[in-house]
């Protein structure tokens, strides 16, 4: 048990610092929103650096009061994670979207870092001082620290599926007290007494959970402010804060005909963290019709009849009951919200009336991807896919969400699960300036393109009205009856067709006029004319998504930003693409703050001496080639894997279990130049293998079972993370004996270059694709091979023991 | 004795805080008329009407007390519940599209502040304006009690279904966005009437937009790209 009880507490600590990572990551996300979420804990686990600083610049102390410092400084992360939201509500008045206009919150913002980091760098500390100090059993501990953080990815899902984000933080910091009670279980009376009263901090915060101060500029907040409104139903899990809001002013009518003259719908909505996620509107049988009726989505069953229809990310079901309205008698809805489905389909039927128990329904609950994938061989007259944007726009606070289902490949799918008279419909919100719908054109021309159609204005056709627009792309030509019945639809709603094959010149703007001729010539271009030209032009990146860059929402072009920043202004330009902005202010903060904690401990170590250099180089590199390739397996198994949480779990379980596998493994193995090298060329080599070989592996057992899947993916990533694993413990043992003092800087060079790699693959990602970060991480890691000989010296056998 | 020295000091601390931080009566004069030339006039807004009563009404008063400072600078300003008094330029252009002329009636979706309510009552006697917001119609009419715009009628009611007892309206300006025109609004507008509306809600709002009525028939016309929060840009 003594020779086992600091790896468990580093184990125990880990699980615990990785499951507090997710929850943090919910609870500001419901407070404020995901990429600012992602900015601050980015900047929170510069802790695990600040860690590694603080060990390099103190070494002595902290090694001389080991016994003492071990459990203190659990204790410390476990009070500070219990009291995290507590600390970062006294930063009450802060809010992310008046971050570009009010100044007075960057003060309240850097003091939201500091809260969230105190527990990332007290556990972090504890972690390094331990590797330091017995740097002879390195392979067991990292193994420790990676299985446990392994552990902590899985449970932290199951908990999350138990127990609001709110109370977890106590009960994680638990795990804290108990990885502190295992690093010193015979303890003093008087620190036996300091451990009971730090008790009372975790129990007090789950018994009375504090979160975050919400954005009064969320969704949530604007219906809650109508009178009479109260939230009816709430229920928190992986995928979420789930929330009912009902207000009898709450009506459903997105877009509506100005020609409509009854009463809209009242109903309540859904909202997950705080943003709307869909209106309750059940049938909807009223007298004047289904309200989508009354709107440009009514669109493509004014032209045709659709029979069979696919609604992909159906929501709360308002499109399938639009399609059972029409009549449509075959319907498969696809919503990968789990627990929404759920609610809507066995606990709280009566909400959609009984929608999804209607014998011409089938719910499925995955992504849209996976049943595309499916869907094979079964032929829909109509495809629905969300409306695109919301209303007034996004400010671009999803340009880094990936949305596989609009990409060039999903387009594919769909068309390939048409009939002969099949559709696609996609509605997209106005916005300004025009971006979604020409990225949308763009995509559908490249297909229209692949599929050799030879006369592509007649497969289009759209209508618009003062809110939104419907495009519909269709398998047959649209013909001269169904043109007919667009323009008679549009004078019945008083909407403007967009596209047609045989448009009049002054038919676009009877009764909707836009003012910027501009946006309709991009549109024929895309669609009729040239659109590489168009491409190379335009300010904005409209070019089609793709699997391997599916961030449809990102159109700012790197070079065109000082024109962007020339004609919107230095205050509005984040507003254009917010999500973008976070990642890149994120990158930078990363960067100063990491060269910070490099270059802290040299005033201590000296700047002199050659190998430093090769210190900072392996370390940097196993930093970022670990995490460019953690990101980029994530993002691209979510395509096999089907939910984000799953896709993440599985992943983050997969490698760290293994690399700690492989790091035990190391143990027995000489830190030798020849092994350190070879492991690391291994490693880039599969890295490369993997880039280009994984999908395809995968695309072969796409069709088996989530628990099947998972286990497959388990076995594949195995490899490649079981000798990564292994050149961490080998760079540490080759420092400790050329150079020990060095072995807490290494450690803080690690993490803060993990960090960093995090924020930089995002926007490597977003320009060049995953492939690109794939390969980057190959590199890495072949310079790693190149620098570790030069790091340190040999070690013999006996010192990994 | 050192009781009323610390009193002193205190209030003596006090009146000079208020008379270095807060600008006296003239000097939110001055900066009304610089805002009036700098921000309306050079940006090309030209009726006298809309110039005279963004100059008179004090934009202070309806702004937060902690945010009173840059009540007259270029920008909205947040007044709580999520909601922002709007960019004096914004304000102007609204009021120049509804063509005021003596004798009009004009209805106000969304009071907020008031301070857009003010702006029309400087130059009309029959303003309504309806706030959902039972807070902020509270505040707004407070706001407009103090600043002297007593015959500006406020009432705290979905603004969905507009004024019915005071309609038809020669205009109504929406100022609180909704993801659909209530079509009450549009029965209640006068033949040949006006709406202006911002189609967006605070932070995101993308277009104003023009809505005129004309007979049973309605037109809408995308004005100028506006993000209340924090955009300034001028009209294309």
């Amino acid at each position: 048990m003594t020779a086992a009880r600091v790896p468990l507490a580093v184990a125990f600590a880990s699980a615990a610092v990785i499951a507090f990572q997710l929850v943090l990551m919910q609870l500001l996300a419901i407070a404020q929103w995901h990429h600012f979420a992602y900015m601050v804990i980015s900047m929170a686990l510069l802790g695990f650096g600040a860690a590694g600083t603080a060990l390099a610049l103190m070494p002595d102390f902290f090694v001389r009061h080991y016994h003492v410092a071990l459990p203190a400084l659990l204790l410390a992360a476990g009070m500070a994670m219990a009291s995290t939201s507590w600390l970062v509500g006294l930063a009450g008045d802060f809010d992310a979207f008046l971050l570009f206009f009010d100044r007075g919150q960057v003060g309240l913002l850097l003091f939201y870092y500091a809260a969230c980091c105190l527990p990332f760098f007290f556990a972090g500390l504890a972690i390094t001082l331990a590797f330091y100090r017995e740097v002879t059993r390195i392979g067991t501990l990292y193994f420790a620290n990676l299985a446990g953080s392994g552990a902590g990815a899985v449970l932290v899902i199951g908990l999350l599926w138990m127990l609001p984000a709110a109370r977890l933080a106590g009960l994680l910091a638990l795990l804290l007290m108990a990885a502190a009670w295992m690093s010193q279980p015979t303890v003093r009376r008087t620190h036996a007494a300091i451990g009971a009263g730090a008790l009372l901090l975790p129990l007090l915060s789950i018994a009375w959970p504090a979160a975050p101060a919400s954005s009064e500029y969320k969704d949530i907040h604007g219906a809650l402010q109508l009178p009479g409104a109260r939230v009816t139903y709430r229920t928190s899990s992986p995928y979420g804060l789930l929330e009912a809001v009902s207000a009898d002013s709450q009506r459903f009518a997105p877009s509506l005909s100005l020609r409509f003259r009854g009463e809209p719908p009242v109903r309540d909505v859904l909202f997950n963290d705080g943003e709307y996620f869909g209106t309750l509107l059940g049938r909807d049988a009223g007298r004047t019709g289904h309200i989508l009726d009354h709107t440009t989505r009514a669109l493509p069953y004014e032209l045709r009849a659709a029979r069979s229809v696919l609604v992909l990310n159906a929501a709360t079901g308002n499109d399938v009951s639009h399609a059972l309205s029409r009549g449509a008698g075959r319907i498969d809805a696809v919503e990968p919200h789990r627990q929404v489905n759920d609610l809507l389909q066995n606990r709280r039927p009566e909400w959609i009336d009984a929608l999804y128990g209607d014998p011409a329904v089938r719910l499925h609950g995955s992504s849209a991807r996976v049943q595309l994938g499916r869907a094979a061989g079964s032929p829909y007259d109509l495809v629905v896919l969300p409306v695109i944007g919301s209303f007034g726009g996004t400010a671009g606070v999803r340009a880094l969400q990936e949305q596989y289902h609009l990409t060039l490949e999903a387009f594919r799918a769909m068309w390939a699960t048409l009939g002969k008279q099949g559709m696609i419909a996609v509605t997209v919100w106005h916005e300004d300036p025009p971006r979604a719908s020409l990225r949308l054109l763009a995509t559908w021309r490249q297909l229209l393109d692949e599929q050799a159609v030879a006369n592509r204005l007649a497969h289009v056709a759209a209508i618009r009205s003062w809110g939104t627009m419907t495009f519909l792309l269709s398998r047959a030509p649209f013909d001269r009856d169904e043109r007919e019945r667009l323009r008679t639809f549009g004078h019945a709603m008083a909407f403007d067709p967009l596209l047609l094959e045989d448009l009049g010149p002054d038919e676009r703007e009877h009764y909707n006029r836009v003012g910027d001729r501009a946006w309709f010539e991009a549109l024929d271009t895309l669609l009729a004319g040239d659109p590489e030209a168009y491409h190379e032009d335009a300010l904005l990146n409209t070019r089609p998504a793709r699997d391997d860059r599916p961030f449809f929402n990102h159109f700012i072009k790197l070079r065109n930003i000082p024109q962007l920043y020339y004609t919107y202004g230095a205050r509005q330009l984040p507003y254009l693409e917010l999500g973008f902005v976070l990642a890149g202010a994120t990158f930078v903060q990363i960067v100063l703050a990491a060269v910070l904690l490099i270059v802290l401990p040299l005033f201590r170590l000296g700047w002199a001496g050659t190998r430093r250099r090769w210190t900072l180089a392996y370390f940097a590199c196993l930093g970022i080639g670990f995490m460019f390739f953690e990101i980029v397996l994530i993002q691209k198994l979510l395509l096999y894997l089907d939910q984000p949480a799953y896709a993440a779990a599985t992943v983050l379980t997969a490698l760290l279990v293994s690399s700690g596998a492989g790091s035990w493994w190391s143990s027995r193995r000489d830190a030798s130049a020849r092994v350190l090298a070879g492991t690391g060329l291994l490693v880039a080599a599969l890295i490369v293998l993997y880039t280009f070989g994984l999908r395809p592996v995968l695309g072969l057992s796409m069709g088996w079972p989530l628990a099947a899947k998972s286990a497959a993916v388990f076995l594949l990533l195995a490899p490649p993370a079981f000798f990564m694993g292994m050149m961490f413990p080998f760079g540490l043992r080759r420092l400790s004996v050329a150079d020990a003092r060095q072995i807490p800087w290494a450690c803080a060079i690690d993490s803060c270059l993990s960090v960093s790699a995090t924020a930089l693959a995002t926007l490597v990602a977003l320009d060049a694709g995953f492939t690109s970060v794939m390969l980057a991480a190959g590199v890495a890691y072949l310079l790693a091979a190149l620098a570790g000989p030069r790091l340190g010296a040999d070690t013999p056998l006996q010192v990994g023991r | 004795m050192r009781h009323a020295s610390v009193a002193t000091a205190l209030s003596l601390g006090l009146l000079l805080y208020s008379a270095c931080v807060l600008p006296a009566d003239d000097a939110w004069a001055a900066a009304r008329a610089e805002m009036v030339v700098r921000q309306l006039e050079a940006r090309g807004i030209r009726d006298p009407v809309t110039l005279t009563a963004m100059g008179r009404v004090p934009r202070h008063e309806f702004v937060p007390e902690a945010r009173r400072r840059q009540a007259y600078s270029d920008r909205p300003l947040p007044i709580g519940y999520g909601q922002t008094i709007s960019q004096p330029y914004i304000v102007a252009y609204m009021t120049e599209l509804l063509r005021l002329e003596p004798g009009m009636r004009v209805l106000e979706i969304g009071t907020g502040s008031g301070y857009q309510a003010a702006v029309l009552a400087e130059f009309l006697d029959q303003v309504y304006t309806i706030e959902i917001v039972r807070e902020l119609a509270r505040r707004g009419e407070d706001n407009l009690r103090r600043a002297g715009y007593e015959h500006v009628r406020v009432k705290q009611a979905d603004g969905y279904h507009g004024w019915a007892e005071h309609a038809p309206y020669d205009a109504i300006v929406v100022t609180a966005a909704a993801d659909h025109i209530p079509p009450p609004l549009v029965e209640q507008l006068r033949d040949g009437g006006r709406m202006v509306i911002p189609v967006g809600s605070p932070f995101r709002t993308q277009m104003l937009m023009l809505v005129t009525r004309e007979g049973d028939d309605v037109r809408t016309e995308n004005l100028i790209p506006v993000r209340f929060v924090p955009f300034t840009r001028a009209p294309e």
